[in-house]
């Protein structure tokens, strides 16, 4: 079950309100300086396809950070401390420039590495959030700082590392 | 405004004599490595240039990726199905 949600909106002029919704506490704001800290604490993170969002969601998926489910949930394997990963979800947006963001999203979804979905109303759908609590994401290793990139261009003009 | 941007590149550049440009686009990129590659056969600069192609980019190469492609003395992208297609760029993670 989902305890908290915490999200960024486009368009609602209110800030910052919070309220509970059907026992869930939810809170929401316009503006934040940076996302980090709310992506740090989730467990779930629910984002759009944009390249930069995949890349930080991606980032805090895999560095040593395996969030910790609150309370446990008593249908699943009964272990109440099982360390379970945290876990990505982006919603692609078709309308923007000839679904672009889909070739990444799927790419890494293939790679098993996040969970796409393609339209916000999915996300309602009650299958769709089974298929989101069976996945189980595979944390994306890439980037290892550029350190085969600046070995390439070393290489280039001939400097041995 | 690429006219422009053209001529800025040639008053930077001339100046600089760059030994390397790194670029990973977008089109912005084209007049200063259309500069770069000038003084290179003028012989006024050695201009090596390195491409690097968007993380976005997976199955093909972005409009300014496909113009400079053939160019550029290294051409970096970041997931292998590009290599097949492009086998004169290479795969970095």
């Amino acid at each position: 079950g989902v305890e908290q949600i915490s999200d960024d909106q486009q368009h609602d002029s209110s800030d910052d309100n919070a309220r509970l919704v059907e026992g869930v506490s939810c809170s929401s704001y316009r503006f934040k300086p940076t996302l980090r800290q709310d992506m740090e604490a989730a467990d779930l993170i629910i984002s759009h396809a944009g390249a930069g969002s995949i890349m930080e969601g991606l980032e805090l998926c895999c560095a040593a950070n395996g969030g910790r489910i609150k309370g446990g949930d008593a249908t699943a394997s009964g272990d109440v401390s099982q360390k379970r990963r945290k876990k990505l979800v982006v919603v692609t947006n078709a309308a923007l420039m000839n679904a672009h963001q889909s070739e990444l999203a799927d790419a890494l979804e293939a790679r098993g590495h996040l969970f796409v979905v393609n339209d916000p109303s999915e996300l309602l759908k009650e299958e769709t959030l089974r298929q989101i609590e069976k996945f189980d994401q595979i944390p994306f290793e890439g980037g290892d700082g550029g350190a085969d990139f600046a070995a390439l261009v070393d290489n280039h003009f001939g400097f041995e590392p | 405004t690429t006219i422009r941007s053209f001529i800025r590149s040639i008053y930077v550049a001339t100046r600089v004599r760059p030994d390397l440009v790194l670029c990973n686009g977008p089109g912005t990129c084209l007049p200063i490595v259309m500069v770069v590659f000038l003084l290179r056969i003028l012989g006024m600069a050695d201009g090596n240039v390195v491409f690097v192609e968007s993380f976005c980019r997976v199955r093909n190469l972005s409009l300014t990726g496909k113009l400079l492609y053939p160019i550029v003395d290294k051409f970096v992208v970041h997931w292998p199905e590009l290599l097949q297609q492009y086998p004169r760029s290479q795969l970095v993670s």
